[in-house]
């Protein structure tokens, strides 16, 4: 009787010692499922041995901010590139990572990226802050806001900037 | 009795010439300019001077450029958020009421193809001065 009733103990052990690694792999699973940038909408099927995982990778919005500057930066230009890599850091830091956010440096005077200032029409120093989604590019202009808060207020620009691309990720 | 007179008649001109001004050009800078900043001031001068002489002679449309830096343009800088380098358009209205346009955008993004900065800093000047 002893013995059943340890056994007995020992299968209710296995059990639920079984069940917490059960949840554990199912949270595991969970853990994977995030938002990532992709360029489209995409499902695919990953067979493994008997069982078969529906991957569905979902396009979510990307913002590029591109800073364009001539080869030699002033005080204002240097102050919004400051600007602009603080806030990525400071509050974008996992977007940055996971390629949702980035920020391009283009020399407006170098010969290479001519046609990219020619489609921004930014032919010296300029902000744009470009949403990307379903193959679509919208850009809101922040060149008044860099030049006019950047340098003697450096909070508001950061805040305006922050809100603009927290707008733009949704 | 004759000094009054002709300090009325000052008053008078000087108020007249406000009363009809009509467009605002208002360039502001920090202390240390760069040659951006300085470049743009010298398009929109040139600019202003060629194409609406007649106007700047009789103050319909005035320009003036301030250091956003000094205490006594505070208020000024406060009015326009010029915090740093702007540039700004202020259209005066009869009714008392102002038009504000921010081109500093444009400033800073065309002036290295100065003619192309010229021909929007017209088109914005033009499409103001023909409000009414």
């Amino acid at each position: 009787m002893q013995k059943i009733t340890l056994f007995l103990i020992a299968a209710c052990a296995a059990f639920m010692l079984s069940s917490c690694g059960g949840s554990k792999q199912e949270s595991e699973k969970t853990d994977s499922v995030k938002a990532v940038y992709v360029e489209k909408t995409d499902t695919t099927i990953q067979e493994s041995g008997d069982t078969a995982i529906v991957v569905k990778k979902v396009e979510v919005p990307k913002v590029t901010i591109y800073l364009f500057h001539a080869a030699r930066r002033c005080a204002s230009c240097i102050a919004i590139g400051n600007g602009v890599n603080e806030v990525l850091q400071d509050v974008f830091k996992n977007e940055v990572k996971a390629g949702r956010v980035q920020l391009l440096e283009v020399d407006a005077e170098a010969k290479e990226n001519a046609a990219l200032c020619e489609k921004y029409e930014a032919f010296g120093t300029a902000l744009f802050v470009t949403r990307t989604f379903q193959g679509k590019e919208t850009r809101t202009d922040f060149t008044a806001q860099g030049f006019k808060l950047a340098k003697n207020k450096p909070d508001e620009f950061k805040q305006l900037l922050r809100e603009q691309i927290v707008k733009d990720l949704k | 009795m004759k000094n009054l007179l002709i300090l009325f008649s000052l008053l008078c001109v000087t108020l007249a010439a406000q009363a009809q001004t009509k467009l605002l050009v208002y360039d502001f800078h920090i202390t240390n300019r760069c040659a951006t900043c300085q470049k743009i001031e010298e398009v929109t001068v040139e600019t202003l001077n060629t194409y609406y002489k007649a106007q700047i002679d009789s103050s319909i449309i005035v320009f003036k450029t301030f250091n956003c830096e000094l205490e006594e343009n505070a208020e000024l800088v406060k009015k326009y958020s010029a915090y740093g380098s702007t540039l700004v358009l202020t259209r005066l209205l009869p009714d008392g009421k102002e038009v504000i346009v921010d081109i500093t955008d444009l400033g800073f993004s065309k002036i290295g193809k100065p003619e192309l900065f010229v021909e929007k800093l017209r088109e914005k000047i033009d499409e103001l001065m023909k409000l009414q």
